[in-house]
């Protein structure tokens, strides 16, 4: 941990002396702009983040809560040539409103991205520290301005460690109309900052390629073997992910199938997820979606239906709101109201 | 009244292609140092969607677009990336979340013409009548949308 520590102050310190952007055009100067972060001239550095207000009913013995969800600084780096870094800070839940009052008590700040990516070749690219772990489509671009629904799908969290820290080969191989991405990657554990109560990775190695195999669509898959520190069993997740966008008309999904290495009965977490977009108007779109997901243990399989609005007046701005409702819930899965104001800033 | 009706709709029938072909070819335009290697529509897709960021010689390469509501851009847009500048508004907020920004917009054809031909590992576009000797031309964007070698037509200038 403190090998990482120092790590990242050098980052920091080669970035700061090495500051200076690909070819700004003349007259590029600090600016600022909704859902673009702020430019800081021809530094190469970039200043910016996402906000999520969030609203939800019945949540344990409160009637209702409302908090400041997620308040994400990014700052990256973007260099005259190979070189990137990038890192995002959360603080989680910064402000808490429940019946019997408010709260800053619970917020937690979070290190979700540490990373600095070198650049070999376009298919060839190698990013080293804290990054989020590709699984499926929904746990990279899991920000709330980018997702259509304040709730997240079961199976793009519960399954697996959302974060990794390690090192990563990457990039985009030059085959068919959008090319073909593939992550290719190693965790020996020591997450860097881990957040409290998240079962990190102890160990773990993975790859996730994906591919535009029809017009208009996408389809990737994911594997990954890791043992995590709570659980040092070793467990084996097979995913599969799709999005089909056409006309501002959305229809995406994923599973993940887990399965434990060793023992008897080696049948682990599995889930899946089918979630369809609408528009109804310019900037109004219709939400549902549905999602089966056997945990661990229980007796049944959890499922959940989910129905929603989402209007986006702007591209950097998202107003969401959505009733879901859960059956065969052994697992006290939250379902009911919730609604969220998202913006990238 | 029908008559005229019916006049207009042939008129515009017949004259729509005209109007096609009045508008400009587009040239895509790098500066003329620049190792570029092959090139195709899908290879400058990517390199539009920063998907693809270094030209063969590893120098990283300097897209720029023309403003948004641009013709050119509009145009450009549509036949290289196969969307309209507001159809990748979801694609960038995705990249933004991944510290990836959209190309540099200048305002005018003479300012892309003028960066393009400042700096190393630009690429551009422009009508291929304004192409001047400071640039090397990477290919051609005809009225169709179609994507043309260099050398394929010559300028038309109004």
């Amino acid at each position: 941990m403190r090998i990482l520590g120092y790590c990242a102050q050098m980052v920091l310190l080669l970035c700061a002396a090495t500051a200076r952007a690909g070819e700004a055009p003349p007259g590029t100067h600090a600016s600022y702009e909704l859902g673009l972060g702020y430019r800081l001239g021809d530094s190469g550095f970039t200043l910016g983040g996402y906000a999520e207000a969030a609203y939800r009913d019945a949540d344990g013995d409160t009637p209702w809560r409302a908090s400041l969800e997620a308040l994400s600084a990014l700052l990256w780096w973007d260099g005259a040539d190979r070189w990137r870094f990038l890192m995002e800070l959360e603080l989680d839940d910064a402000l808490v409103l429940e019946p019997g009052g408010s709260t800053a008590d619970e917020a937690t700040p979070v290190l979700e991205r540490f990373h600095v990516d070198y650049a070999y070749r376009d298919p060839l690219k190698l990013r080293l520290g804290k990054f989020l772990t590709p699984i499926g489509r929904w746990n990279v671009i899991h920000a709330a301005p980018l997702t259509w629904t304040t709730s997240r799908p079961l199976i793009t969290e519960a399954t697996f460690p959302t974060n990794a820290t390690g090192a990563m080969l990457y990039g985009v191989l030059p085959w068919g109309a959008d090319g073909i991405e593939y992550a290719l990657y190693a965790s020996p554990g020591e997450e860097l900052f881990a957040a409290k109560d998240v079962d990190t990775f102890r160990e773990a190695f993975g790859l996730r390629t994906a591919a535009a195999l029809l017009p208009h669509a996408q389809v990737g898959v994911s594997f990954a073997t890791f043992e995590q520190e709570s659980t040092p069993e070793r467990k084996t997740l097979y995913g599969l992910d799709f999005l089909w966008a056409w006309r501002r008309f959305e229809l995406s999904g994923e599973a993940a199938y887990r399965v434990r290495d060793f023992g008897e009965d080696q049948a682990d977490e599995r889930g899946h997820y089918l979630q369809a977009v609408a528009p109804l108007s310019g900037r109004l779109f219709a939400v549902l979606r549905y999602e089966g997901f056997h945990e661990i243990d229980a007796g049944r399989d959890l499922n959940l239906y989910l129905g929603g609005l989402t209007w986006r007046p702007r591209p950097a701005l998202a107003l969401k709101a959505e009733y879901a409702q859960a059956t065969d819930n052994d697992i006290g899965v939250r379902d009911g109201l919730r609604a969220s104001i998202a913006v990238l800033f | 009244m029908y008559i005229r009706v019916l006049i207009c709709a042939l008129l515009c029938t017949l004259l729509a292609p005209l109007a096609r072909a009045a508008e400009p070819v587009l040239a895509v335009i790098v500066h003329p140092a620049t190792d570029t290697g092959d090139v195709d529509g899908g290879a400058l897709a990517l390199i539009y969607k920063r998907r693809r960021l270094l030209w063969n010689d590893g120098s990283r390469i300097q897209p720029v677009n023309l403003p948004a509501d641009h013709p050119l851009r509009r145009r450009f847009s549509r036949a290289v990336l196969h969307r309209t500048p507001e159809g990748m508004d979801d694609y960038w907020n995705e990249q933004y979340f991944q510290g990836v920004l959209p190309p540099y917009v200048l305002a005018s054809e003479t300012a892309v013409l003028r960066f393009v031909a400042d700096t190393a590992g630009a690429v551009g576009y422009v009508a291929h009548c304004a192409v001047d000797g400071g640039v090397r031309v990477l290919m051609l964007v005809d009225h169709g949308g179609q994507i043309l070698p260099p050398d394929a037509l010559r300028p038309v200038c109004p």
